[in-house]
């Protein structure tokens, strides 16, 4: 084959375009720090890069959503600790009451006091956060416990809900306690207390009851049912005490979860800095070669040996 | 004196060819750059010699043709080779296109999704929050949106596909008119006994031209004509007549067809080849998939989330409502796709209508990773649409590349055998010029001879 003037200036012009196209795609690369910009940068790494938006963008809420549960738990148990509180102050008022040389004045002065705790405990289940009632069930923008002074009783307006939190990918922890299984016994949601636990508040009412019938004999009677009532709730307590401790957990595995995800992304999509700053050099001295080769052969002719 | 006279007409035959030549060399030169000239040559050839009396004597020389350097095998691969790289290079820029509507990044519909799930998962931890409500219906628009503006999108990359298709055609048959022109003069010029040099080599580029730009094939009669016929083998040029292609409109597209005089034939786009295959594909084959599965992703997204959303009741106590417009066919989903619910209130959070139930966004949520699309997921489904457009765009790259390496070779091949070379035509002008040089030399002492002749007698 001849190279023919036309032949060596197709060639070079196509070295040219060539080299410049492959810098012009480093120089993005570098520029943007990514090596995928494209679909067709690397069709098999779509789907994966995919995965891993998905997930860093869930973690980053599953992480709010976890420590929103927290603040959620941590408000419940400093009200729980002021329930807990009343039922023991509850407790040493009835054996005190129950020790017999009490007149009928002071054990009305008890009884006052029993009602003060009551209403205690009544604000304590009424406790509210950010507007939301913590101890409602799913309806927690109405007073769940409300006292009626005709009929003594205390009536709950809340529901059963139990408000789950998706704090991982398909688990669910339930991040409340309904106002009614706390205070009137029912663990299993249907409504009517269930056996061998207790309505605190008519436990309450029975013990005041009692103290005001001039009955202490009637008030100690209950003081083993007001321990087991308390135990209700520490129990409640203990059981919040461990989702927040899985919760802790589920935060640290998050983070874990956002490096590991972003550490993923990163190998699909961004750049090998130095692996591409390495070939831009070299497609930059290919095509100064080049360059450098246009203007030599130029410059050789044979008009100017004839 | 029949010596000398002969001498000096065999001189004279001289210096007329190699003038002849030294044209013919500056004919090569001028043409050093013209794309698809062949290198021509004069064929030197001596005159019949005569037989005076014992002898033959040669009577002088004679340019008895210009030859044309011509490899048709090279000029049959560059048509074919020009062929591919039409149907390569006409879909690149749809591709990129398509590929640019279809993206990966943040703007996507899988990122939409992401957004969308996580309005959800946010109104999670607070049900009856109305900020969080309303984050949701907005989400829900946004990705309403997001696919109502891919669909725009890829509709006018069709059009613009429908746009090149129309402003191609005239080049067409422009080009088609002008192989029949030339076809008329070369078969006049060569029943004469000649070769219509340039004629030739201009028919040539023609054709390379209309292979690479509609795949056309031809080939060449025992005449001279150069017979181009489609892919499919309709004509479009037969001898002095060429046959117009024409552009008709076919619903929102435009469509190709042969007009036959009174008869039109329509052209599908396996009749065709080059760039108008390539658009083709792209517009014919490529989009249509890709839009009736985002149509597909849009279908099962509204209805699987309408469906989960059904089951739950707003806070005014209504259950049954759809989240988004109820769709009934799969065609056009993907831009039919809007929010059905008017206020936060009708938002199905939960099973009941407490504020602070979940439960039914917990069933929502479990949608985002569900493989509701034969075994996929929204995200991953909408993965593979990109997967699909990603590979093409990656083969078209590729198969570009390599078609236009394989085109320099082949038309250095044909420019080395066929083409003009500066040195070589330099060194034929020094060569004929000597030549010439002699002829005159000779010339001269003939002349000088004949003087001297003369001369003998005062």
């Amino acid at each position: 084959m001849r190279a023919t003037s036309t032949t060596t200036y197709r060639s070079l012009g196509f070295f040219l375009d060539r080299t410049s196209t492959r810098m012009a795609d480093l120089q993005k690369q570098i520029a943007t720090g990514k090596r995928m910009t494209r679909p067709s940068d690397d069709p098999t790494a779509i789907s994966p890069l995919m995965a891993a938006n998905t997930q860093i963008k869930n973690t980053e809420r599953y992480t709010k959503t976890i420590n929103s549960g927290l603040d959620k738990i941590k408000n419940m148990e400093g009200h729980l600790d002021t329930i807990n509180n009343v039922m023991i102050r509850m407790r040493e008022i009835t054996i005190a009451a129950g020790n017999g040389g009490y007149t009928s004045t002071d054990l009305q002065t008890f009884a006052d006091e029993i009602g003060q705790l009551r209403e205690q405990l009544i604000d304590s289940g009424n406790a509210q956060v950010d507007g939301k009632y913590l101890f409602a069930g799913f309806n927690d923008k109405t007073t769940p416990f409300t006292w009626d002074p005709v009929a003594r009783t205390v009536s709950y307006a809340g529901d059963q809900g139990s408000l789950k939190y998706e704090v991982s990918p398909g688990e669910s922890v339930e991040v409340n306690i309904s106002g009614s299984a706390l205070m009137q016994g029912d663990l299993n949601n249907d409504g009517v207390t269930d056996p061998g636990k207790f309505d605190i508040f008519s436990l309450i009412t029975t013990v005041e009851d009692a103290l005001l019938a001039n009955n202490p004999s009637g008030a100690i009677a209950e003081i083993d049912n007001i321990v087991t009532a308390n135990d209700q709730v520490l129990t409640l307590r203990s059981l919040k005490g461990n989702t927040a401790s899985r919760l802790e957990n589920g935060l640290r595995s998050m983070s874990q979860v956002a490096i590991d995800m972003h550490e993923m992304k990163s190998r699909f999509e961004d750049a090998d800095l130095l692996a591409t700053m390495t070939s831009l050099q070299q497609q930059e001295s290919a095509f100064q070669a080049a360059l450098t080769m246009t203007g030599k052969i130029s410059k050789i002719s044979i008009l100017d040996y004839i | 004196m029949g010596g000398l006279n002969a001498a000096l007409s065999s001189g004279k035959t001289s210096m007329q060819a190699n003038q002849k030549s030294i044209e013919i060399t500056g004919l090569n030169i001028v043409n050093v750059d013209t794309p698809g000239y062949s290198r021509q040559t004069p064929n030197l050839a001596p005159y019949p010699a005569l037989n005076t009396g014992d002898f033959f004597v040669g009577r002088g020389v004679t340019v008895e043709s210009i030859l044309r350097s011509h490899d048709v095998f090279l000029a049959g691969q560059i048509s074919d080779k020009s062929a591919d790289k039409g149907v390569e290079s006409a879909m690149s820029s749809p591709l990129a296109e398509v590929e640019r509507v279809l993206g990966i990044g943040e703007g996507s519909l899988a990122y939409s999704f992401d957004q969308y799930f996580d309005s959800i998962r946010q109104l999670s931890t607070n049900p009856g929050g109305e900020v969080e409500r309303q984050l949701v219906l907005q989400q829900g628009a946004l990705i309403s949106d997001a696919f109502s503006t891919v669909i725009t999108e890829l509709q006018s990359a069709q059009n613009n596909i429908n746009a090149t298709l129309t402003s191609k055609i005239d080049g067409v048959n422009q080009t088609t008119a002008e192989i029949a022109d030339l076809n008329v003069r070369i078969s006049a010029i060569e029943q004469s006994g000649q070769v219509a040099n340039s004629d030739r080599d201009r028919r040539d580029l023609l054709l390379k031209n209309l292979s690479e730009s509609i795949g056309a094939v031809s080939y060449e009669t025992s005449n001279g004509n150069a017979s181009v016929t489609l892919p499919n083998g309709m004509p479009l040029v037969e001898a002095d007549r060429n046959t117009l292609l024409e552009g008709y409109p076919s619903g929102a597209d435009v469509a190709l067809r042969l007009k036959f005089g009174s008869t039109d034939l329509n052209l599908d786009k396996n009749a065709l080849g080059g760039e108008f295959r390539g658009l083709y594909e792209v517009r014919d084959v490529l989009m249509p998939d890709l839009t009736s599965r985002l149509d597909q992703l849009a279908y099962s997204f509204a209805s699987e989330v309408n469906t989960q959303h059904q089951a739950g009741t707003g806070l005014d106590g209504v259950s049954g409502r759809d989240f988004f417009t109820p769709i009934t066919t799969v065609a056009g989903a993907a831009s039919s796709l809007s929010v059905n619910l008017t206020s936060t209130a009708q938002l199905a959070a939960g099973t009941s209508a407490a504020p602070g139930d979940n439960t039914n966004i917990i069933n929502i949520l479990g949608l985002e990773q569900a493989q509701t699309i034969g075994g996929d997921n929204f995200v991953s489904y909408y993965g593979k649409i990109t997967a699909t457009i990603g590979i093409e765009a990656a083969r078209n790259k590729t198969s570009l590349t390599g078609l236009e390496d394989s085109l320099v070779q082949l038309e250095n091949l044909r420019d080395g055998i066929d083409g003009v070379s500066l040195e070589e035509e330099m060194i034929n002008l020094l060569k004929y010029q000597n030549a010439f040089e002699a002829s005159a030399k000779f010339l001269s002492t003939v002349d000088e001879m004949m003087a001297t002749m003369l001369a003998l007698k005062r």
